[in-house]
């Protein structure tokens, strides 16, 4: 298990290592150059002069090396380095950002597991009945209606029809927790529908292969009641598949929060980081990306170790 | 893969045989001629309607749907039908292009490490791991930064993205048939290993990587017009539905039904795609009927 643990650990450090150092490197690659926009844009003609000048400021006119050095220096002691535009520290404004965006995932995660795998578990349990084919169907509604498609649905009914919920934007919970969880519905609902499918899907095809099974059969056969059939001896086996669709989808999710962030105006890491992108500023897009990455990784990572305590199989294979 | 014929003849309804094919056959043509309507859609766009796609009319902004323009006009003036036409060509060329794409790289690169092992696998793999292990759209913004928004780079992106995907399928199911008989029995008749891939592997590989170019194709529409809402898509004024529900999702309180037909187009052949992939999944590979 130990060995295990560290060689799958391992393996996550050293992908994410390579994926950092491909993003530090690649970003001074990006068509257009900070100095030039801090000096006005495209527009503006500054003399060569004043742009050597800016970058000596920014630090900008070092070796890639040298600079890259630095970085990763900083990034060991949580240093993540200046913004090029504000001047401000990215670690300060990155925190703010991805609370935000937490804020929206987690309740949206929440959300998607708890619908989607009782709707998986009762569809799979109802397969004669019109249960079945309800759950089928919003599956695949799931899978293809898209979230900037479902969102100005949201918006049109709650905002335009009902003028229950505003159409977007923020509010912290410190402020206003009642104006955090109205401006909070209409996106974390968004952001869920999609995951929410694939739970679906995943519980309910989970739960019928375990009903085929040969255990199935005997608790049934000895008498227990169809209710600790399935709660107890489908469920836990059932469920190992899931868990791993569902930490697979803290990943998507903050992919398509990308879209949700956009559509509802909420000021998350996403936001961010198309801003910074349309600003190249260098820091703020190596950190973000960084970011992503690091979640995306190392819920992959957690999936497997986890499966591998679960499952002894995996971890002797 | 436990057997599931006894489960699957108690547990589903009494639909009788001759039933079940119907519906089955259904489920393959309906998909089937969605699919074929947007496809006539964006063939004959230009016989379709008298305007072009990016024709404004400012008198008649925001026009309900009328016999002069079936679908209404948009916050500019511009026929619904018409860009709706021209930006399913848009569509279905960046999604056919990217999957087509990475169906053959990917294919080629994923069959060719499990067939030869070794270092290339190693490194193959890792490199499809490593892109695997980011998420798509940001990967897709990104890349699309450095390019700059255009068609071809969307394709470029978006078969990037896939192309990781592919490979692992047909890596899966490569080293599935590697050590049957009839590959054991090409190479002791001393065919050279590319044969050997195009005529004993690829042939007996091909199902799973159909189904899933199926549900790519869907994947690659979302993903399209997904660019296309945050302005990284196909460049303005070209229509594209993904930027048509974002620019008239702004004037919502005036009329919704700009929104309306892009919205339903997209979502609608994206529903289209998965059902066909999920209906080839059945048919190509009769284990799974019923468990999905």
């Amino acid at each position: 298990m130990k060995r295990y643990l560290v060689k799958r650990l391992l393996s996550a450090a050293v992908l994410l290592w390579l994926v950092g150092s491909v993003v530090f490197f690649s970003v001074y690659l990006l068509p257009g150059d900070p100095a030039q926009i801090i000096l006005g844009g495209l527009d503006a003609h500054p003399s060569p002069d004043q742009l050597q000048r800016v970058r000596e400021q920014l630090g900008l006119s070092r070796p890639v090396l040298v600079q890259y050095l630095g970085w990763a220096g900083g990034l060991v002691q949580g240093n993540l380095g200046r913004s090029l535009i504000s001047g401000r520290a990215v670690t300060d404004d990155l925190s703010v950002r991805l609370l935000r965006t937490l804020q929206l995932i987690v309740p949206a995660a929440v959300l998607s597991t708890a619908l989607g795998v009782t709707a998986g578990v009762h569809a799979a349990r109802a397969r004669s009945t019109f249960m079945d084919p309800l759950v089928s169907g919003i599956t695949l509604l799931g899978f293809s209606v898209p979230v900037f498609v479902i969102g100005p649905i949201l918006v049109s009914i709650f905002t335009l029809w009902l003028k229950l919920l505003p159409p977007g934007g923020y509010v912290g919970p410190g402020e206003s927790p009642g104006g955090f969880a109205v401006h909070l519905v209409l996106p974390a609902t968004a952001l869920a529908a999609a995951p929410m499918a694939t739970a679906m899907r995943m519980t309910r095809s989970s739960v019928l292969e375990q009903l085929s099974l040969d255990y199935v059969r005997t608790a049934r056969s000895k008498g227990l009641a169809e209710s600790r059939v399935v709660g107890q001896h489908v469920l836990r086996n059932a469920l190992l598949p899931v868990l791993t669709v569902l930490g697979l989808q803290v990943g998507a999710m903050f992919a398509g929060s990308v879209l949700v962030e956009t559509i509802f105006n909420w000021p998350g890491m996403n936001l961010f980081l198309l801003q910074a992108l349309g600003q190249r500023d260098y820091p703020i897009i190596q950190a973000v990306v960084l970011i992503a990455a690091a979640i995306f990784i190392g819920t992959n990572a957690l999936i497997d170790v986890t499966y591998a305590v679960i499952d002894p199989r995996i971890r002797y294979g | 893969m436990p057997s599931s014929t006894l489960a699957s003849g108690t547990a589903s309804a009494p639909a009788g045989w001759a039933g079940r094919r119907r519906v089955r056959r259904l489920q393959l043509l309906v998909p089937l001629a969605v699919v074929g309507g947007v496809a006539a859609l964006a063939a004959f766009a230009p016989l379709l309607t008298p305007y072009g796609a990016e024709t404004i009319d400012p008198l008649l902004r925001m026009a309900l749907p009328s016999p002069a323009h079936l679908l209404g006009t948009d916050e500019f003036g511009r026929d619904i039908l018409s860009r709706v036409a021209y930006g399913a060509r848009i569509t279905l060329l960046v999604s056919v292009a990217s999957i087509g794409l990475a169906v053959c790289v990917g294919t080629l690169l994923g069959s060719a490490a499990a067939f030869f092992g070794g270092a290339i696998d190693l490194l193959v793999m890792r490199i499809a791991d490593g892109l695997l292990s980011f998420p798509p759209i940001l990967l897709a913004i990104y890349v699309i930064t450095f390019l700059g928004p255009s068609v071809v780079n969307v394709i470029l992106v978006i078969a990037l993205l896939y192309i990781p995907r592919f490979a692992r399928v047909a890596h899966a199911a490569t080293l599935s048939v590697r050590e049957t008989e009839y590959v054991q029995a090409a190479q002791a008749q001393g065919a050279r290993p590319a044969r050997i891939l195009r005529r004993a592997v690829l042939p007996n590989i091909a199902a799973p990587l159909f189904v899933q170019a199926s549900l790519g194709l869907g994947h690659a529409i979302l993903l399209e017009s997904g660019l296309s809402f945050l302005g990284l898509g196909a460049p303005p004024p070209a229509p594209s539905w993904g930027r048509m529900i974002e620019q008239s999702s702004r004037f919502m309180t005036l009329s919704v039904w700009p929104v309306v037909w892009p919205a339903s187009i997209v979502s609608g052949t994206v529903l289209a795609f998965n059902l066909l992939g999920d209906a080839l999944r059945d048919w190509l590979d009769p284990r799974l009927r019923g468990s999905v």
